[in-house]
């Protein structure tokens, strides 16, 4: 509920802005931005690649690192940033399925945003479209791993809202 | 009055005799002292951590173990949560009542799923890091209702050693071998292993769903989530994530799977032992399900396309700035895509982060993958996946040889009776089941010769690895490259009439290629040795390998020039060749046929156990 509420809330804010409203993604994840303020970036790409990070830590589910005096632990921990979490460690997955059109981690992704089987065609339709404009941007390619997963979960928070709504 | 008090003082006793014939017969049963890590014929738990039991002595006294359990349950039902799989087990046994639904921190960690179901997951061999050589294990929670995506976020044990970040190699190697490390279990979801091992590290990952019943699947799953507070000293070639893991299956398995005396614990030994054990009666393995790392399921991808979209493919990677895919037909651009994706994929992950070339094919796949978004979404064509022989097919890794052994070193011939051992784990002419293909890797081999007035070592191998890594698209990081590492003692009777023992490591970098069915390895090899009046401490040598194969039978030729910088060597050409007849399953036969200032003729019978 709290996660279906995030999503419909980023893409309500996000919608048909996406890149240029910073403050509007952050209340998806209720005020939060789980990249900046829990920690995602530092911790999944501490100074080494992800596969190195992901072999040398133990994870729990949700488990973030608060890097911010007005987020709580409880906040971070929430299932949204769970999704973020996966989608920026998934992204490169991610990102190939979505080219294709189909896969497993494009799956679980709406999946965890809320997308039903029956909504998912009309989603990655959608997400499709927007993220092929988002790598045509010059900024696109200057983009971390993490930036772009970021723009991605946003980008697919708008399409799996849009989807719902119709 | 008096009757009464005493009838129910009789019953009393009566039913506390009971109850404590019934406890100590509950304590002796097989499934709780599996739970407590007691191996048969044992008189103590294999766990180290004292935190994990509850009486004093539990360690070495399962009833009491079993009492003090009861007790902690019966006074406080929330420390159930903290010993699951004890608690199912009672339950079972209808001394307690036990809802794993209850336990919040089991109920966050399962996230939504409802287990019924295990997997064993082995990872291929890895032969950039010596830990993993051979092979890794993970064991996997499933649901039967789980789609595919849920099963990408299921939960996962693993097992390993808590090494520190920047430890040197040579630390590494010793502390792995002596107990150095602590190891501990852990837990995580399934895409973050899939990330690390079939994309990163580009391995195989080979499942096998277990024939547990829901029951059994959740016992074990509690038992495991159990282990995650045990650690235990780390021995790199007994006490392993191949024989942890192991102690842990056999909460299920009808018999043991590993020995507390075994030496040598190997993944694949485990893997192949779980294929012959059962489960209540039936066979353990209920399914086995590959899951490609990437440059495996390019090269799937690669030999399914045809001539022209190989083509295209080329041209794609000469010019990709410029290359449009949409000049072609439908399917073949989508084909081309699917298969330059693996490509870049698994190409980004062979190369450091940062580097040009690195920045440049990530540049690459970016203008790749937004063309790809903008055709269809679907490719109308299905890749078929041919699997590769499963490491339960291959050899046992222990080896036994006897043999005759003829050497003539110019100024004196003799026959020798030879034998030859080691615990682990393949050579390159075995059969290619289940094992790296054209591969050499051995732990600890020995070689002994005697006739009737001595017996002489002949070799030790603390290491031999080869690998003879042919391409099958000729692209970059795909193979096309032959390595070789040597290390130990070895009596040089070709090159010098005095045969003593000395110290040898040796090294080769080269090409690899094939012409029709042969394989053949152009190499440079380097050889440090104890010098000695015939040879220099440093030999170098470009080398040509030759591999050939037929249905029971492969060889090996190699050819090289020797260069001794100390001009002592007489003869610096070596010629040598050895054949493997394969007569059963795990046996062979080999002859092998070498000549330098020297010669020698070796038979054998090779037992594989």
């Amino acid at each position: 509920m709290v996660r279906k509420l995030a999503v419909t809330a980023a893409a309500v804010l996000i919608a048909g802005n996406m890149l240029a409203a910073p403050k509007a993604q952050a209340n998806a994840f209720g005020g939060v931005n789980p990249w900046q303020q829990c920690g995602i970036g530092a911790m999944i790409f501490p100074n080494h690649g992800l596969a190195a990070a992901i072999s040398n830590i133990i994870w729990d589910l949700g488990t973030t690192a608060v890097t911010s005096a007005t987020v709580s632990q409880e906040t971070c921990e929430g299932a949204g940033t769970f999704t973020a979490i996966f989608v920026t460690e998934s992204y490169v997955q991610i990102e190939e399925q979505l080219a294709v059109g189909d896969g497993e981690h494009l799956n679980a992704m709406l999946q965890l945003m809320g997308c039903t089987q029956a909504q998912q065609p009309q989603a990655i339709k959608k997400l499709r479209t927007d993220y092929a404009a988002h790598m045509g941007t010059a900024s696109y390619s200057g983009q971390s791993q993490v930036e772009k997963a970021e723009a991605l979960y946003y980008t697919a928070a708008d399409a799996v809202a849009h989807c719902q709504a119709s | 009055m008096k009757l009464k008090l005493t009838l129910a003082l009789a019953l009393l006793l009566t039913s506390l005799t009971s109850m404590a014939a019934d406890l100590s017969q509950l304590a002796a049963a097989r499934t709780w002292q599996k739970l407590l890590h007691m191996p048969a014929m044992a008189s103590a738990s294999e766990i180290e951590t004292p935190s994990f039991f509850l009486a004093k002595n539990g360690a070495v006294d399962a009833e009491a173990e079993l009492r003090a359990t009861l007790r902690l349950f019966h006074e406080n039902a929330q420390q159930m949560c903290r010993f699951p799989a004890r608690a199912a087990w009672l339950a079972q046994q209808q001394l307690l009542s036990f809802d794993y639904r209850q336990c919040d921190k089991l109920m966050q960690w399962l996230g939504g799923q409802t287990p019924d179901s295990v997997s064993v997951v082995f990872a291929d061999g890895f032969l950039e890091n010596p830990a993993s050589f051979y092979g890794h294990l993970l064991i996997r929670v499933g649901s039967t209702s789980d789609t595919s995506a849920r099963q990408l976020m299921a939960n996962s044990f693993n097992f390993g050693a808590r090494v520190p970040h920047d430890e040197d190699p040579v630390s590494y190697i010793i502390k792995g071998l002596v107990g150095g490390y602590r190891a501990a279990y852990s837990t995580t979801h399934f895409y973050r292993y899939d990330i690390n091992y079939a994309e990163a590290e580009l391995r195989n990952l080979w499942n096998y769903r277990l024939s547990t019943s829901p029951a059994q699947s959740r016992l074990l799953i509690w038992h495991l989530w159990e282990l995650l507070q045990t650690d235990y000293a780390y021995f790199f070639s007994s006490r392993n994530c191949a024989y942890h893991m192991a102690r842990a299956l056999e909460l299920v398995t009808d018999s043991q799977l590993v020995q507390s005396h075994d030496p040598f614990v190997l993944p694949a030994d485990i893997i192949q032992r779980l294929n012959e054990a059962t489960i209540d009666g039936h066979a353990a393995i209920a399914k086995r399900h590959l899951q490609p790392s990437r440059l495996y399921q390019f090269q799937q991808r690669w030999s399914q396309l045809i001539p022209d979209e190989k083509a295209l493919l080329n041209a794609w990677l000469r010019n990709p700035g410029y290359f449009e895919l949409t000049d072609f037909p439908a399917q073949s651009q989508q084909k081309v895509a699917d298969v330059l994706t693996d490509f870049y994929a698994y190409r980004l992950h062979q190369l450091d982060q940062g580097t040009p070339e690195h920045q440049r094919l990530q540049r690459e796949k970016q203008q790749l993958l937004r063309q790809r978004m903008l055709l269809p979404m679907t490719t109308g064509h299905d890749w078929q996946l041919a699997e590769p022989s499963a490491p339960e097919s291959a050899q046992a890794p222990g080896l036994l040889r006897f043999g005759l052994d003829y050497t003539d070193t110019g100024s004196d011939s003799a026959t020798r009776l030879s034998m030859n051992f080691r615990p682990a784990y393949y050579d390159v002419l075995q059969r290619q089941q289940g094992r790296l293909p054209n591969a050499t890797l051995t732990m600890a081999e020995l070689g002994l010769s005697a006739d009737r007035n001595s017996l002489e070592l002949e070799h030790f191998w603390l290491l031999r690895l080869h690998t003879l890594n042919e391409s099958v698209s000729g692209l970059p990081g795909d193979g096309g490259a032959s390595w070789g590492l040597e290390l130990g003692w070895q009596r040089d009777r070709l090159r010098q009439p005095a045969d003593d023992l000395s110290p040898i490591v040796t090294a080769s970098y080269g090409h690899a290629f094939r012409i029709k069915n042969e394989r053949v390895n152009l190499s440079l090899r380097t050889e440090l040795r104890d010098p000695s009046a015939y040879v220099g401490g440093i030999l170098a040598a470009p080398q040509l390998q030759w591999l050939s194969e037929g249905n029971r039978w492969r060889s090996q030729c190699t050819l090289r020039y020797e260069f001794d910088p100390g001009s002592r060597l007489e003869e610096p050409w070596y010629a040598g060749c050895e054949m493997a007849w394969h007569i059963a399953p795990q046996q062979d036969i080999r002859l092998s046929v070498a000549r330098q200032k020297g010669s020698r003729i070796q038979l054998g019978w090779s037992w594989y156990w």
